[in-house]
């Protein structure tokens, strides 16, 4: 099921006089349930698309449409509050928060409804990902790499958002943790019906991945490998 | 996790960075609520010595001062009648004015200041008191407040009543022929008062006597008419010479002193006035007196007890008292001492340390302000990646302000708490510290003003007292103010924290990519 779409989106930067296109006419189709790649050369304009879709920048023109109503009309604050989660290649947590609280206020922002008691749901669901109550309890600068990513996925997923965007999510980690972390990302995508987007350089990822997007740095679109 | 419960994390968290603005805010709340409190402290204080001290007006009828009396007087040719009579109206329109509801005065009419001595040393005025003396150059009624009502609190400071009684209120305001008498007046040798006891009745002859040559100076002329009035004596008093404190002895012997009710005095007066007006004689050949003779003793002084109520109104009194001086018949004659005078001429440490307080208040304000700007904006810039994840979590952005202002608040509220205390716990020994020091710098090139020292003398006050009296006391309208005033001044900060929030585009923090 389709649950976002790209349509003739572009962007561009203003440089000077100089007009410099990022993003021209990219159409996509994002549906649950699948994992996406998105791939492409340095500075093709990978996280400027991601940071379209997830609303923390708008185009210059085209339509982002989440279940087919425009993220405009939703509002982007509610759009990102309520139906898309991020995953950061910095992690991008409080850090002087403990996990548990860091997944304790996404919940608390989310208009979305979370079952039962909010602290323990948070601590299942930083089990989910591997990490134990004593864990969960530390502050995030006293973790390492891979526990604050996967803080960052529990945090993720608490809100109940149908879409979870992730960039370059194992830019910071060593192999060996990369592959866990894509393997949890994928698991959310087959599991738990989620549409997952992560943009990355890592091929090994995008080969794992059920639909590639290959920006084309020329034609500032993508080329979509299924 | 509520907004709230977000901001408690935070500040809690955060130890150093919480500290730090706490005690910033401490610091700066403390100069300037220390200061606040000093400042309104000094302004209290006028009140408080007002209404400690008492109404005291020392009203000054200074017929030297017009050049024109004097050289009629001098001169032999002065109407004695209307001098004395304008001194009296001017007396009875303050003393009947309605800011006084019991009043009294004393009046010294000596005429013994240097124009009229020398005219008559020769006749030996100093053996004589007066009331009626219309050239009586200098009068003095003193109105005294509340904490003056009683003999009895003059009798603290110099006379002790060793048998009877003071007056009663009664005696006082109805004008009873009454009368404490100075037990060295008792020794006195072969007179009406030797031996005399509580009881006993002591006469004073009024006389009216000619005045064939048309000056002042002739009441030894002959006698035209003379009755006596009686005297109960109510009391006996010892003078003590140990603890002079009352100005009253710039004028008299405190020793050979007879007391009297005010009132007393005035219907004596008016009695003889009236005595020697019912003689169809031209005025200015007669006049007068109280016969010393009469009680068989020399070298005497009557002195007019001085009782009165505090008027609850001074300022008004002050206002009304100075219409009159400015309306009455001759102004020129009059001065009008007060003891908010008496304050002005004392509280020159007093002014300069509210000044300062003042100043400095407004200074700490404006340097509270900046600081706390300066540390708000250097947290944001600390916070900056926070903010970005509240806000790419889809948080509102005015959550997010209220959020940092809650935290802001919270610390203030501490800090302002402790500011407040230690300002109101400090104020006090610092600002008579301060008082005192400057007291004590400038104490051997003052020079102070010759009206205000007599009325001091009077009320027994200087820098010093005032010093003492400096008391800081917490009152919840300053109270509320410094919370207020403090809490204004770390909330102007907030305008930076909406600023910061509401430019924040969280795009350029939470992605580092391409």
């Amino acid at each position: 099921m389709i649950v976002l779409e790209v349509k003739n989106l572009q962007y561009y930067y203003q440089d000077g006089r100089k007009k410099r296109i990022i993003l021209d006419n990219v159409n996509a189709e994002f549906e649950t349930g699948k994992f996406y790649a998105i791939l492409g050369e340095s500075g093709s304009g990978k996280t400027t698309f991601l940071s379209l879709i997830s609303s923390l920048d708008t185009p210059q023109s085209g339509e982002i449409l989440f279940r087919g109503k425009d993220i405009k009309d939703i509002g982007y604050e509610r759009y990102r509050r309520n139906h898309i989660s991020m995953v950061f290649q910095n992690y991008n947590l409080i850090q002087y928060m403990t996990a548990a609280e860091n997944v304790l206020v996404s919940m608390g922002i989310t208009d979305n409804r979370i079952e039962g008691n909010k602290k323990e749901t948070a601590y299942k669901l930083l089990e989910d990902v591997g990490i134990d109550k004593e864990t969960a309890d530390r502050r995030v600068n006293r973790l390492s790499g891979g526990e604050q990513q996967r803080t960052a996925i529990a945090r993720a997923l608490s809100t109940n958002s149908e879409i979870i965007m992730a960039d370059e999510p194992t830019g910071n980690l060593d192999h060996e943790t990369s592959g866990e972390i894509i393997d949890l990302l994928m698991n959310l995508a087959h599991e738990r019906d989620k549409c997952v987007i992560v943009v990355t350089h890592d091929l090994s990822i995008a080969g794992k991945s059920d639909v590639i997007l290959q920006l084309d740095t020329k034609k500032k679109a993508f080329t979509i490998y299924n | 996790m509520t907004m709230f419960k977000r901001a408690l994390l935070c500040i809690i968290r955060n130890e150093t960075r919480s500290v730090l603005l706490l005690l910033i805010i401490f610091v700066m709340g403390f100069l300037m609520s220390s200061s606040l409190v000093i400042e309104k402290a000094c302004g209290g204080l006028e009140e408080q010595f007002l209404k400690e001290t008492g109404l005291a007006v020392m009203f000054s009828y200074d017929f030297e001062d017009n050049v024109e009396n004097n050289a009629l007087w001098l001169g032999g040719k002065k109407d004695r009648n209307s001098t004395f009579s304008n001194v009296y109206k001017t007396l009875n329109m303050f003393c009947d004015n309605p800011y006084v509801t019991d009043y009294g005065y004393n009046i010294y009419m000596h005429g013994f200041s240097d124009c009229l001595y020398k005219e008559s040393s020769e006749f030996g005025w100093k053996n004589v008191f007066d009331f009626s003396d219309p050239y009586a150059q200098y009068t003095r009624p003193l109105m005294w407040g509340v904490d003056r009502t009683e003999f009895s609190e003059l009798a603290d400071y110099v006379i002790n009543v060793t048998e009877g009684r003071s007056f009663t209120r009664e005696e006082i305001s109805g004008g009873k022929n009454v009368c404490i008498v100075n037990e060295k007046l008792r020794i006195d040798k072969d007179g009406v008062m030797s031996e005399i006891r509580v009881g006993d009745t002591i006469p004073v002859k009024l006389v009216v006597f000619s005045s064939p040559n048309g000056a002042y100076n002739t009441y030894v002329g002959n006698e035209l008419y003379s009755e006596y009035e009686y005297l109960k004596v109510i009391g006996i008093v010892h003078y003590n010479s140990d603890n002079d404190k009352a100005a009253v002895n710039e004028y008299r012997d405190p020793e050979m002193t007879i007391y009297m009710p005010n009132k007393t005095v005035m219907m004596i007066h008016e009695h003889m006035d009236n005595l020697r007006n019912s003689y169809e004689i031209k005025k200015d050949n007669l006049y007068g007196v109280l016969d010393d003779s009469s009680l068989g003793i020399t070298n005497y002084y009557l002195q007019i007890t001085d009782f009165s109520k505090t008027a609850e109104v001074l300022y008004q009194f002050e206002e009304y008292a100075d219409v009159l001086s400015e309306h009455g018949d001759h102004p020129e004659y009059v001065s009008l001492v007060t003891t908010k005078d008496a304050y002005d001429n004392i509280s020159w440490a007093v002014k300069g340390l509210c000044t300062f307080a003042g100043v400095f208040h407004k200074l700490s304000t404006v340097f509270f302000i900046i600081v706390t700007v300066l540390v708000v904006v250097l947290q944001i810039r600390n916070r900056k990646k926070e903010i970005g994840i509240l806000l790419s979590n889809g948080e509102k952005k005015s959550k997010v302000i209220m959020q940092m202002i809650l935290e802001l608040f919270i610390v203030a509220v501490v800090g302002i708490t402790l500011s407040i205390l230690a300002g109101y716990r400090m104020a006090e020994p610092v600002g008579a510290a301060l008082m005192s020091n400057t007291i004590e710098a400038k104490s051997e090139t003052m020079s102070t003003d010759d009206r205000g020292n007599r009325i001091n003398r009077i009320l027994d006050v200087d820098e010093e007292t005032l010093v003492e009296m400096f008391t800081v006391k917490p009152d919840y309208n300053s109270i509320v103010y410094q919370y207020f005033e403090g809490l204004s001044c770390v909330m102007i900060s907030a305008g930076m924290i909406c600023y910061a929030v509401v430019l924040t585009i969280p795009r350029k923090i939470m992605l580092d990519g391409d």
